[in-house]
């Protein structure tokens, strides 16, 4: 037993290394090297036609602001398609998306009351009747600037780009202490770690929101499975394998709202955590398997997909490191071995944290918002328990053939 | 003639290779510190603590030892040992019994819910182990004041590498790189000495028992705090020097 420990603290610890060497490669990248940017500034007189899909769910709270700021977009009118879907909506929602159907011909209404609900098979459903060649998706949280559309859907005037992605920014990260540190993860995430992964010619991840993809693309890979929590990640590895290129575009900014409570940011978590493992389980092998992929792209593809795991890996690491204790292994090179690469992982590699956080807020320029950065240990630590939790209730489940169903992100603006 | 974006995503910060190269040799200067003068910073370490206990007071017996070829000053104090197994088992109880509550409902998870509940847990592992097998606990407090500074003294090692790498790629003069590697130093030696007084003043007045969530709670975890705590003050300054200098742009 206390050999297996061992061994088991040896590859947690090895593998945090892994992580560490990969996301301060992304930092340093950030912080010396050009970046590289899409074709956001070619102006094409006559772009594509584009459908942008608002999947909604309860959300008269938000409905009218994300609906207001795309009517304001300077996207070519005789070109734009905005697909609001009510998506079994039990408030004020269908109301508002009918206001607005009815005050300008580019909105069409879409009222699902029946049928399986969730975002994935919303988009599904109005996928399949959107007129544009470019699909944009944005949650109805989000409110997108004027010029944003234009900037999303310049990159696919390469035939080879089948997604794009925009950058995410808080819109009222002044709330509260978890407001303000989702803040500084997100600038982590978009200005480091996705635009990293673009420069590298790594894959950025689509989002499923802020984001577009080639309605050919989405037909030829299959289209969204609604039995996946994370349908975005699921598409981006799925064009991926297809041959397509998946874009970040760090300029085009959208305004999102993050959770406001600690019981909104653990949904948050929990979903992602099971969506992005079942994609674990999907295409962890393929991409090491398919032809004609880079070997850093296909060891960078791995370890995105194996992101959330870290959390039971280091919940394990935690109990091993008691056994040990108990057992006498209180010494410098085996139980604290795992301290160190935690310690290391979480100052130079963790994903969205600490030194990425560090090295977003200099290139945003913002300054003293990042002496909240200690303080972030407290969504790391809570992100452990949650992830934990989360991947193995959804194995349970998973073994008494039940489904872990999609949930709604709950909304905070009035 | 199209007119250039100034927008954030063309920010760029110019940082040479040579002013890379420095910030990293600047940083790393604490480090030499230490190696060339660890036979003299570790019994002072030491000795430190035990003036501290001696202040407080608790009696205190300075084991002076080496490591490898390193001296170094242990203080040993007698820790308290409960005459009645109660003891444990209310620390065991309340240990699982609070750990659970705060653990239990998942859906209201919260930071201080995790760090309180892994604290109380770890504690009620501890209580239940002395409960059982008191006399089979591999550690004295020597035993722990010995670790703790072997494994600080390792620590004091990795910080100013640690810094060097993560602010010599920062714009910053190298000067203010040896001053940030350099402070953060000192606090860990300074803290590192109060931590251990505290620890073992407790182990003498509340026993062992406590040992473990020391050992994980009080150690590393607080190391890695205020390492990231200068490092975030470092940046902070970082971004006001470079406001004030001409902005860098690559479109």
């Amino acid at each position: 037993m206390v050999a297996a420990a061992r061994l088991y603290l040896f590859l947690a610890a090895l593998i945090l290394v892994a992580y560490t060497v990969r996301h301060a490669i992304f930092s340093t990248n950030r912080l010396l090297r050009r970046s590289r940017h899409g074709l956001q500034d070619l102006f094409d007189s006559a772009p594509v036609r584009l459908t942008v899909l608002v999947p909604m769910r309860n959300e008269e709270r938000v409905a009218d602001h994300i609906l207001e700021a795309l009517l304001f977009s300077d996207y070519p009118r005789d070109r734009l398609e905005i697909i609001a879907i009510d998506d079994h909506s039990t408030d004020r929602t269908l109301e508002i998306i009918e206001y607005y159907a009815r005050r300008d011909p580019c909105v069409r209404r879409m009222h699902r009351g029946n049928g399986r609900p969730g975002k994935p098979a919303a988009l599904d459903d109005a996928i399949a009747t959107a007129t544009g060649d470019i699909v944009a998706v944005f949650d109805a949280d989000y409110i997108p600037g004027r010029g944003l559309l234009r900037e999303l859907v310049a990159p696919f005037m390469d035939p080879a780009v089948g997604a794009v992605m925009g950058r995410v920014v808080p819109l009222n990260c002044g709330v509260n202490l978890l407001t303000r540190l989702l803040d500084l993860e997100r600038a982590a995430g978009y200005q480091v770690d996705q635009q990293a992964r673009h420069n590298l010619r790594l894959l950025p991840q689509y989002g499923g929101t802020a984001g577009a993809f080639r309605k050919k693309a989405y037909y030829a890979v299959g289209g969204f499975d609604p039995d996946v929590l994370t349908e975005d990640t699921e598409l981006t590895f799925r064009l991926r394998l297809a041959g397509w290129t998946v874009m970040y575009a760090n300029r085009c900014e959208c305004y999102e709202e993050v959770p406001q409570t600690w019981r909104v940011r653990t949904d948050q978590i929990r979903r992602w955590a099971i969506g992005h493992t079942q994609c674990f389980r999907r295409f962890a092998w393929k991409m090491i398997t398919e032809p004609g992929l880079r070997s850093i792209e296909r060891v960078d593809a791995v370890m995105l997909l194996g992101i959330y795991l870290i959390a039971p890996l280091l919940a394990l690491a935690l109990i091993a490191s008691l056994f040990l204790f108990f057992k006498g292994g209180m010494n410098v090179l085996s139980v604290f071995l795992i301290t160190f690469a935690i310690m290391a992982f979480n100052s130079i590699g963790n994903f969205a944290s600490f030194f990425q956080i560090g090295t977003a807020v200099l290139l945003d320029g913002s300054g003293d918002r990042v002496r909240l950065l200690p303080l972030n240990v407290l969504n790391f630590a809570l992100s452990i328990a949650v992830v934990t939790e989360a991947l193995i209730t959804h194995g349970g489940r998973r073994l008494f053939g039940r489904r872990t169903g999609w949930q709604k992100t709950e909304r905070f603006r009035s | 003639m199209q007119v250039p974006i100034y927008h954030r995503s063309y920010r760029h910060l110019s940082t040479e290779p040579a002013d890379i190269g420095r910030g990293v040799v600047f940083g790393l200067l604490p480090d030499l510190v230490v190696l060339a003068g660890a036979s003299l910073i570790l019994p002072f370490h030491g000795r430190w603590v035990v003036a501290l206990l001696e202040w407080i007071p608790i009696p205190v017996t300075p084991r002076v030892g080496y490591w490898g070829r390193l001296p170094i000053v242990v203080p040993d104090v007698p820790s308290f040992a409960p005459a009645h197994s109660l003891y444990p088992a209310v620390v065991a109880i309340a240990g699982w019994v609070v750990g659970l509550v705060l653990l239990m409902r998942l859906s209201r998870l919260t930071p201080a819910r995790v760090i309180g509940g892994v604290a109380s847990i770890v504690s009620g592992v501890s209580g239940t182990f002395f409960y059982f097998a008191g006399e089979r606990f591999p550690y004295t407090a020597l035993d722990f004041a010995n670790v703790w500074i072997r494994a600080e003294f390792v620590v004091w090692l990795i910080i100013p590498l640690l810094l060097a790498i993560i602010l010599g790629t920062l714009p910053l003069d190298p000067a203010i790189t040896l001053l940030y590697s350099t402070m953060t130093l000192l606090y860990a030696f300074w803290f590192s000495a109060i931590r251990l007084t505290l620890f073992l003043a407790f182990f003498h007045y509340a026993g062992l028992i406590w040992l473990p969530l020391v050992y994980f709670l009080g150690g590393f975890l607080l190391d890695f705090l205020y390492i990231v705590s200068y490092y975030s003050m470092a940046v902070s300054r970082t971004t006001r020097i470079l406001r004030q200098r001409r902005e860098m742009w690559r479109w």
